[in-house]
């Protein structure tokens, strides 16, 4: 049984005093002499025999070593409030060995399957640009080899036949709800037709529970030839561009030409011929490195666009041995970026939940006060005697499910192509529901040991596919000792104190699915 | 921040276990760990201070001086907090700046009034999951004439006699239970009129043995008195998933109900004996045949009959004190903020096939015409009966204790009010005095 303590305690940068309560979980305000209190019970100290020991016989006043001179009633006080707390179930350990022993079952995944909330189609492997970062490029090696193909429908139309079947079947427990169809390259828009008939083909189905959305990820380099149909049919649009021209010039296309003109005036097009549809299903996502600042990006687009947009870090899993030296050369961090900006709070402002920085702020609220509920059935029931799953893994095509135009069926399109859970070949679909369970099962095991010894187990944000979790013995680069969640709550809760407000806008306006 | 010996500045704070409620001139603090409620009503001093707790930039701490502290009624407010362990006073010089409080603010990530105002996202997202408990009225025949059960069972689960014949036919619960696989139902309630006389209850049986739902057969007792042929009708598969609930009203025939006390004897699944009260001499009769026929398990049900709203008063209203000892968790406050928790999830079939969410609120669909699916969605996204709080009916939505209190239940229809409670004293048009 590994056992872990429940409140753990941390400080501000100001110095204010709080504690974590792993058992309740919550964070809250702690006065200081309760924080002193609770250092000594986290020291394994029997408190009830230490008061009476502390108090009997005292005078008025008593001193504490880390505290100074304290009244015999503040003392009295203090720790009838730790005793009301532990009476609440404070300050209980938690037996994380059990909390963690959760299993997948091979009908979880057909369960995720027939409610899955997007399928993403590889369309095509070829490009008509060659960034130099690309995730299919020469940093990485956990992709299948590129062959400029084109996906065949006829592989697409029976993954989605198979879903639709399982959607259709009382598995679902979802109802008027969409099913997204993302298109996914390479880049899609090489691959036209493919795109067109799968449109009209989903457009033909008629599944009981949900309907079909689109959307795309594009460099937009053939927007304008294709645009009259994407809006026809309300496709989601992300413009991949990394800011104005030095900033996206990683993004070159075959003949080592700039691209940036090219996706301005394709990008500008859209936006002059269909404004309306512009502003509700358009977006952009800058890729973020060395030759790109966050306050340069935030500029570009606002003045450009007058829009806020995505920014994402280069994957840092699967790379070549001998391209590290250039990657992290090429590597940038936006929050550091962030932090250099002189227009910081202008930023911070407008681009908010975008930023890494608030993200983990708000899964820090959402996690670590108690007040966050998932639904109307988190409300209601009891999370005593939860087993958890370990890590923060998806459970297998709980959200999407990714086939490559090699047939390969993933559950996410961001994770290495090794990964691969079945495949699509003219005899249908193959998925292995008890296979696929026992190998997360087997991930699982072999993080075991770290994710029970693991301070933020309960509250874990590792996907262990960004992992090296075909190694024998992976480590875990999110595994926390106590005095790392300390640091990790004590910066949030430094944030807050900074910027109070914060809170109640997080609350107000992000919601997690 | 001037921090001098002469003028010693603390930070003054919330715990965040406390519920904080401000409506207008009044305040309601409640201390969730210990049940301990303090009010406060037309205090300037106290209500500006409240306020400046709960803007966005205090999160819950202010900054206090002697000089404020030094005002009586600020003092005897900070005074309070102490001593209730609600809120504490910090020394401002033990930190560097000023620290928050991680307030108690509900967030609720898939809010459906949340959820309706933005496209990306559907109210449909996992609604079958919400789906708890059933409740069926298999057939309305009944050869007893008990008189209060077309009025008891729009209060409390209770069998209903209609005698027009109408029943839930077994095919379209076949239909039914097929489609709720991938549901989170877990309970099924079974009810009459006699369902003893229901042609299908076999094969409503095998149907949730097969889906492995627990389910609860309501029986009145003089429906099962005559012998325990009857009772084979049932053919009860006896397994932790099946219990009996035998239905008691007054005037009760005490041989009648000792007779079914010992069929019941030696039958091996749980029985609980559901006893419908209209009075306070009802109960001690109860009570009196619970211990003089050695019966383990019962439930009372106050039944409203229209004259006996002293009984009701006495037994079903709450009060600050009932309040304060049901001491209502943070979390049970959050949810009845939002939602309904007594009655989400629940839905009743009645023998019409007509499908409702509360027994009291317009039906949602037919099991003939609608899909289970369609039902559910139409309740999430509607709000009728899952997600009324108190907090959209009056008087409690402007009431400072309406997330203390019960959710409300089907008394409040019968009795035709919400506020089943003497937290008030009541003006003669039965409002709320302020």
């Amino acid at each position: 049984m590994k056992m872990l303590k429940s409140g753990l305690l941390f400080k501000s940068k100001l110095q204010n005093k709080y504690f974590y309560d792993r058992r309740c979980g919550t964070s809250m305000l702690c006065h200081p002499l309760l924080y002193l209190l609770l250092e000594k019970h986290n020291r394994g100290i029997d408190m009830a025999a230490w008061f009476e020991e502390t108090v009997s016989g005292a005078a008025e006043t008593v001193s504490l070593e880390g505290y100074g001179a304290v009244s015999r009633l503040e003392l009295e006080y203090y720790f009838r409030k730790f005793t009301i707390l532990r009476e609440n179930g404070f300050f209980e350990e938690t037996d994380t060995e059990n909390l963690l022993s959760g299993r997948l079952k091979p009908d979880y995944v057909r369960i995720a399957l027939a409610n899955v909330q997007q399928v993403t189609l590889e369309v095509t492997d070829a490009c008509n640009l060659d960034c130099a970062y690309c995730g299919y490029g020469k940093f990485y090696q956990d992709y299948d080899r590129r062959e400029n193909k084109f996906m065949n429908p006829t592989m697409a139309k029976t993954l989605i036949d198979y879903i639709v079947k399982l959607a259709d079947s009382p598995l679902n427990y979802s109802h008027q709800r969409d099913i997204s169809i993302g298109f996914y390259g390479g880049e899609p828009l090489l691959n036209f037709p493919f795109i067109r008939e799968m449109v009209d083909y989903v457009g033909q189905l008629n599944p009981r529970h949900n309907y079909f959305t689109f959307s795309m990820t594009t460099n937009s380099l053939l927007l304008e030839k294709y645009m009259d149909f994407l809006v026809e049919h309300k496709f989601n649009l992300l413009i991949s561009l990394d800011g104005d021209e030095y900033s996206n010039s990683y993004r070159v296309c075959k003949n080592g030409s700039p691209s940036f003109p090219h996706i301005m005036r394709s990008a500008k097009a859209l936006r002059e011929k269909y404004p309306d549809y512009f502003r509700e299903h358009v977006g952009f996502n800058a890729v973020f490195h060395n030759r790109n600042s966050v306050s340069a990006l935030h500029r570009f687009f606002k003045e450009e666009f007058d829009i806020t947009p995505g920014i994402s870090e280069l994957n840092t899993i699967g790379i070549k041995d001998s391209m590290k030296e250039e990657f992290r050369r090429t590597y940038a961090n936006v929050n550091e970026s962030l932090h250099q900006a002189e227009d910081y709070a202008l930023i911070e402002k407008e681009m908010f939940i975008r930023l890494p920085n608030i993200r983990s702020l708000g899964s820090f609220i959402d996690q670590y006060t108690g007040f966050g509920y998932r639904d109307y059935n988190d409300l209601i029931s009891t999370r005593e005697g939860l087993k958890r799953i370990p890590t923060s893994t998806c459970l297998p095509f709980s959200k999407k499910i990714f086939l490559t135009v090699n047939g390969k069926i993933l559950p996410c399109e961001r994770i290495g192509q090794q990964h691969g859970l079945g495949w699509v070949d003219e005899h249908g679909v193959n998925l292995d529901f008890e296979k696929i369970a026992d190998l997360y099962n087997s991930y699982y095991d072999k993080l075991k040991k770290q994710c029970t010894a693991c301070a933020a187990a309960q509250m874990c944000l590792q996907c262990l596919f960004y992992l090296d979790i075909q190694a024998d013995n992976p480590h875990c680069s999110g595994l926390m000792v106590e005095k790392d969640l300390s640091d990790f709550l004590s910066s949030h809760v430094s944030y807050l104190e900074e910027k109070p407000e914060t809170y109640t806008r997080i609350i107000q306006e992000v919601s997690f699915e | 921040m001037n921090n001098d010996n002469s003028n010693p500045q603390y930070w003054f704070y919330l715990d965040n276990y406390v519920h904080l409620e401000r409506l207008g001139n009044r305040v309601l603090l409640y201390n969730s760990l210990t049940g301990e409620i303090r009010e406060y009503m037309d205090n300037q001093e106290v209500l500006h201070l409240i306020e400046k707790l709960q803007s966005p930039e205090n999160l819950l701490v202010v900054q206090l001086g002697e000089k404020e502290l030094k005002d009586p009624e600020i003092s005897a407010f900070v005074h309070d907090m102490r001593n209730l362990f609600m809120g504490d006073l910090i020394e401002a010089s033990r930190s560097t700046g000023k620290p928050i409080q991680l307030a108690p603010v509900l967030k609720l990530h898939r809010d459906a009034d949340k959820m309706k105002t933005e496209s990306f996202r559907s109210v449909g997202v996992n609604v079958m999951k919400y789906l708890d408990r059933l409740a069926l009225y298999v057939n309305d025949s009944c050869t007893l004439d008990c008189g209060i059960c077309s009025s008891a069972r729009k209060q409390f689960l209770w069998c209903n006699r209609g005698n027009t014949g109408a029943e839930l036919h077994i095919d379209k619960l076949r239909q039914l239970f097929d489609q709720l696989v991938g549901s989170d139902l877990r309970y099924v309630h079974i009810l009459g009129g006699n369902i003893l006389a229901y042609p299908g209850l076999h094969e409503l049986i095998s149907i949730l043995v097969e889906h492995q739902l627990k389910r609860t057969f309501y029986i009145h007792y003089l429906n099962l008195a005559p012998g325990r042929e009857s009772l084979q009708n049932l053919g009860l598969t006896l397994d932790n998933y099946s219990q009996m609930n035998v239905l008691v009203n007054f005037p009760v025939d005490e041989g009648k109900l000792k007779i079914t006390c010992q069929i019941l004897e030696n039958f091996s699944i749980p029985v609980t004996f559901a006893f419908a009260l209209q009075s306070e001499a009802e109960f001690t009769e109860a009570e009196r045949l619970i211990s003089a026929l050695s019966i383990d398990s019962v439930s009372f049900h106050p039944f409203f009959n229209g004259q006996n709203l002293e009984f009701f008063e006495q037994g079903v209203f709450v009060d600050r004190q009932s309040l304060s000892a049901a001491r209502p968790s943070l979390k049970e406050i959050h949810s009845r903020q939002v939602m309904n928790p007594f009655l989400f999830g629940n839905l009743t079939v009645l023998t019409n096939g007509d499908i409702h969410a509360g027994i009291n609120d317009l039906p949602l669909g037919n099991l003939s015409k609608d899909s289970i699916y369609d039902i559910v969605y139409r309740e999430v996204f509607q709000g009728q009966t899952w997600r009324r709080s108190r907090k959209q009916v009056i008087p409690c939505r402007d009431c400072v204790f309406s997330a203390l209190c019960p959710p409300l239940s089907h008394y409040e229809y019968a009795l035709g009010k919400n506020n089943l409670c003497r937290i008030w004293p009541l003006n003669i048009d039965g409002k709320a005095a302020n």
